[in-house]
């Protein structure tokens, strides 16, 4: 499998939260040698191969951060909310697609800096327009309220296998399920594994806690991306790009499980970070825990810079070393919490 | 051709990409010369001789930016050239320096950020472009100090008649001039191909007193403001409306009789015209009308929307608007 090129089908899809039939599609494709793959009520995409061993879920959630149309105003353009957590820095003249009838082309308006006043630092927008090029009569028959809008997919490749793209978060993490998967196929692993591409894990977890429900697993492992430190950013907070996979320790996750991970990285000399965090992860392992009466449930997350940004980066050799240690874990034998 | 031209990097002082660009297009039938600015300066015979001389120009040069710094980790420090927004920059894409090394501009994450640090535009001061590289003298075997950084932005055409793209401003200009340089004229012109507009229109001031011309027109863009929730004179000028002529900006006040006669030959001619309801921006004609003992100047700008960003958005139309007025006003001002 090329990461690289895995990761520029998937990060081309477009997947806003609660519509994420195109990325669903082009994930199932690529899950198709695996096993069984259905989607559920909720939208997920579920993989399953059978096995005799242990039940494992393994998540990395499809949906990627957005806005929404709220409005088409008179001029023809549309007025949006974000849907995921937005950041507003990125929004001021980003490109973006609109998920209309058709893909549309559009730009986040600005006002341009003369109708400040002199002096005045300039301020974000109150409000997100896009800027189609269309009149209203024109929009209104391409594009309804509650359309989705992504930033614009273009990927790029950086220095040092550095890939940069919208939607890495958390495309880079199917890419390491797809990965693993290959790897277990290849080692024949005995357990019973149920992958899925959860939906909704920027807005509402529903994705994931579906799919917990479904699969009542012994053992789940999410996989989804996280911090990577930049100059302006606190060490504490942060792993660092190109280290290597970040594993989670937080009172929401199984203790035994992490330090499992971290063993099974020495033994395998794969490189590794700890990522500590003094409550919940802030990602699906935090629901899948609790569902269906509990379930002992991991971390594992890919250093990340400019996270929900249009240029979100990844080190292609930690999305490649996740998945190795995805499944040296599961393979070792004892890992059973 | 526009889009090869946008796509062209050339910001203030580093026109050579866009000079040599041009030079190659010039018909035969022109002559040129360099001066030592890097102004381009054109000289076509037209089928006539022209009673007066007539100059156009258009700046070459776009906004972009400059590396000053490299980190001890490899990030790259930068100052604008020409007048960024500042709120344009965080999250976008560039090319770095002759190599066109692929960077973005970033910072901490959203997530990270506190309820006032949300909200606040980033400055260009405190932002920095990371290419990937992991050390300075990895960085710096990619980058040198001096180097420039373009925005990574594609030509788009979109909606009706609409295109997005970096530079628009002024190769929309440039675009004009040359294909007036490829046709046929009735009288002799001179075209000057200005650098450093950007930075305060100082190839234009020297420029202006080679050619010594009686009559200058700009051919710029402009400012457009036409958005939902801008109302009035504040838009400035809108999309679609057509060729922009204003009677005074924060440069230059207009030759009156000039500006008029723009509005005149546009009625003539059926070619939409408006003007700018704020006295806002700048060209050119700032340097021209002062310079070798006074220039009767106009300017022919393009309405564009979002304008010194890596999405400059124009229409079409507009620009054959802007082109129209061009010819049939140099040709008056020839025989004037």
């Amino acid at each position: 499998m090329d990461t690289i090129s895995v990761l520029k089908a998937l990060t081309a899809a477009a997947g806003v939260s609660g519509d994420e039939q195109e990325i669903a599609d082009v994930a199932a494709e690529l899950l198709t040698p695996f096993g069984e793959v259905t989607r559920d009520r909720i939208g997920n995409v579920v993989c399953r191969k059978k096995g005799n061993g242990r039940r494992v879920l393994l998540d990395a959630h499809m949906d990627q951060i957005g806005l929404a149309v709220l409005e088409i105003t008179p001029e023809g353009f549309l007025r949006c909310a974000p849907c995921g957590g937005a950041d507003k820095r990125v929004l001021t003249g980003a490109e973006v697609t609109v998920c209309g009838k058709e893909k549309l082309f559009g730009v986040v308006t600005s006002t341009p800096p003369h109708l400040q006043k002199d002096g005045d630092t300039p301020t974000l927008p109150e409000t997100i327009l896009i800027d189609i090029g269309l009149s209203k009569e024109r929009a209104e028959t391409l594009v309804h309220l509650g359309d989705r809008v992504l930033l614009r997919p273009q990927f790029r490749i950086l220095q040092n296998n550095c890939v940069s793209a919208p939607a890495l978060d958390d495309r880079a993490g199917l890419c390491v399920l797809l990965e693993a998967l290959e790897i277990l196929q290849q080692n024949g692993c005995p357990d019973d594994i149920t992958v899925v591409f959860s939906t909704r894990e920027e807005t509402t977890e529903g994705g994931a806690k579906s799919a917990a429900y479904n699969a009542k697993a012994d053992l789940c492992i999410a996989v989804d991306v996280s911090f990577a430190m930049t100059p302006d950013a606190k060490p504490q907070d942060c792993g660092v790009l190109g280290k290597g996979v970040m594993i989670g320790f937080a009172p929401s996750l199984t203790h035994a499980v992490s330090k499992g991970l971290c063993a099974a990285a020495k033994a395998e000399n794969i490189p590794y970070q700890t990522e500590v965090m003094g409550g919940r992860s802030g990602t699906n392992a935090d629901v899948i825990s609790m569902e269906a009466g509990g379930c002992a449930t991991g971390l594992l997350s890919i250093p990340q810079r400019y996270m929900h940004t249009g240029i979100e980066v990844v080190s292609v050799e930690d999305v490649e070393n996740t998945a190795r240690l995805l499944a040296a874990y599961l393979l070792e034998e004892g890992a059973v919490c | 051709m526009l889009k090869t031209l946008c796509e062209l990097n050339g910001t203030s002082g580093r026109e050579e990409a866009v000079r040599e660009f041009l030079i190659a297009h010039l018909p035969k039938d022109a002559s040129y010369t360099v001066d030592a600015l890097g102004n381009l300066i054109v000289e076509k015979r037209g089928a006539n001789r022209a009673k007066n001389k007539v100059m156009l120009a258009s700046h070459m040069d776009e906004v972009g930016l400059i590396i000053t710094y490299i980190t001890e980790d490899g990030f790259l420090r930068f100052a604008c050239v020409g007048g960024i927004d500042s709120r344009a920059l965080f999250g976008k894409a560039v090319k770095v320096g002759e190599q066109g090394v692929s960077g973005v501009i970033g910072g901490k994450a959203v997530h990270q950020l506190t309820k006032d640090e949300k909200n606040t535009v980033p400055e260009a001061e405190d932002l920095l472009i990371d290419i990937g590289a992991r050390t300075k003298a990895e960085a710096e075997s990619l980058v040198s100090l001096g180097d420039n950084a373009y925005f990574d932005s594609e030509y788009i055409e979109f909606g009706d008649g609409f295109i997005k793209s970096k530079a628009i401003d002024d190769r929309a200009g440039n675009l004009i001039m040359l294909e007036m340089l490829q046709s046929d004229l009735p009288y002799d012109m001179t075209f000057c191909f200005t650098v450093q507009e950007e930075i305060g229109t100082r190839g234009a001031a020297a420029v202006t007193d080679t050619v010594a011309p009686d009559y200058a027109i700009v051919l710029e863009s402009t400012t457009a403001s036409d958005l939902p929730d801008v109302s009035g004179y504040r838009q400035v000028c809108k999309t679609g409306g057509g060729a922009v002529v204003g009677f005074m900006d924060r440069g230059t006040v207009y030759d009156k009789s000039l500006y008029d006669l723009a509005f005149r030959l546009a009625k003539e001619n059926d070619i939409p015209c408006q003007t700018k309801t704020m006295v806002a921006g700048g060209n050119d004609a700032s340097a021209i009308h002062k310079a070798a003992g006074g220039v009767k100047t106009v300017a022919v700008s393009v309405p564009c929307r979002y304008i010194h960003s890596a999405s400059c958005v124009a229409k079409k139309e507009d620009i054959d608007s802007v082109a129209r007025l061009a010819r049939v006003l140099s040709e008056t001002l020839a025989t004037l």
